[in-house]
């Protein structure tokens, strides 16, 4: 049996007896996952591959107390969650690039494509890469906690009761973040759709 | 439903908690709200290129298991190594011959003052065959005290 066909539980079950090299392949399995949680809550910042260290780290040392019977996968996530809503309440790594440091004409541009359905499969790498980043800068713009619970409901697609527990507020208020979340984008979005009207009735 | 009223259920629609008449009426609203739509617009394309956007092509797996190793060696990881079964009794051990060796060694020291005492008794005693009354004591300050008045030059 090689080492790809092998169970998470087995390879936690090797890390735990010394074997280095199944907590090896348990990184590879899930680095990109936790990374992207990382990118999306911390934003643009540079300290991601710092963050994804630590949070694979700190599984590391909770291993002991995992239960092999649960799945892997949504644990070391949970773990990743907690730790950047961690990082961002200490405002650590906040090197980003913001939505305000744009000129007026990129964000007009942005705010047109993004006003229209794309297929973003069909763009270039690069291309889909730059629009990823004004997204991202356009979500850094919000306030911390209504940024990682629109994350956390419109990207990572979890159910409210589960942000309220990552979140550790109750049901309602995660509710409220992440259509406060919305609203505040649709600001952004209103304000530049009034400037478009404007300039058709001219 | 008012027009107004229908775009606040933008959220829900979003969140798959409309029931089936009120998705219709959504749906008919998107079609005729240029606000409606593009906001969806909005947040499809945020939501999407985030959830799209490529991972990182670094490798970590390596740096990660260095730091983990590493890192179980330290102080504290030790001390609960030392817990398990197997390493605590060998601690447990060795701790039992330190103990007795301290034991040992406290043991030979209360010996050896009482040698002391002894050498001290042999010497009053060779003294007294010289002709000097023997030491009427019963223990050792009394001892010193009658060595320092043998000691003492008579007039």
């Amino acid at each position: 049996m090689s080492m790809v066909d092998l169970a998470d539980s087995a390879l936690i079950e090797s890390t735990l007896s010394g074997e280095e090299w199944a907590f090896a392949e348990l990184v590879r399995r899930y680095q990109a996952a936790v990374w992207g949680t990382a990118h999306r809550i911390l934003g643009n910042s540079s300290e991601k591959e710092d963050a994804v260290q630590e949070i694979f780290l700190r599984a590391f040392t909770a291993l002991r107390k995992f239960d092999r019977k649960l799945p892997f996968g949504p644990w070391i996530l949970r773990i990743a969650t907690n730790y950047c809503i961690d990082q961002l309440r200490r405002k650590k790594g906040r090197q980003v690039q913001l939505w305000s440091e744009l000129t007026e004409y990129d964000q007009e541009q942005l705010l047109k494509d993004f006003s229209q359905d794309n297929d973003w499969g069909s763009f270039d790498m690069e291309t889909k890469e730059s629009y990823a980043k004004a997204a991202q800068a356009l979500l850094d713009e919000l306030n911390p906690k209504y940024r990682v619970a629109f994350v956390l409901r419109e990207i990572e697609e979890k159910a409210y009761a589960e942000i309220s527990k990552l979140l550790g507020t109750s049901e309602i208020a995660a509710r409220v973040r992440v259509s406060r979340a919305r609203f505040e984008l649709q600001k952004r979005f209103r304000a530049y759709l009034k400037r478009q009207q404007r300039k058709e009735r001219r | 439903m008012k027009y107004k009223r229908v775009c606040t259920l933008i959220g829900k629609y979003r969140d798959k908690e409309l029931n089936a008449a009120e998705r219709s009426e959504f749906e008919s609203h998107l079609a005729a709200c240029e606000y409606c739509r593009t906001t969806m617009s909005l947040l499809n394309n945020v939501a999407s290129l985030m959830r799209a956007e490529e991972v990182q092509p670094l490798d970590m797996a390596n740096r990660i298991v260095r730091q983990a190793f590493r890192k179980e060696l330290s102080w504290d990881s030790e001390i609960i190594s030392w817990l398990r079964p197997g390493p605590a009794l060998a601690a447990l051990t060795l701790m039992l011959v330190l103990f007795s060796f301290l034991f040992m060694m406290l043991g030979n020291m209360r010996v050896s003052t009482y040698s002391e005492y002894d050498k001290l008794m042999d010497e009053a005693a060779e003294t007294s065959d010289l002709g000097v009354s023997s030491p009427q004591v019963q223990n050792g300050s009394e001892l010193v005290f009658w060595l320092e008045q043998e000691g003492t030059p008579s007039d």
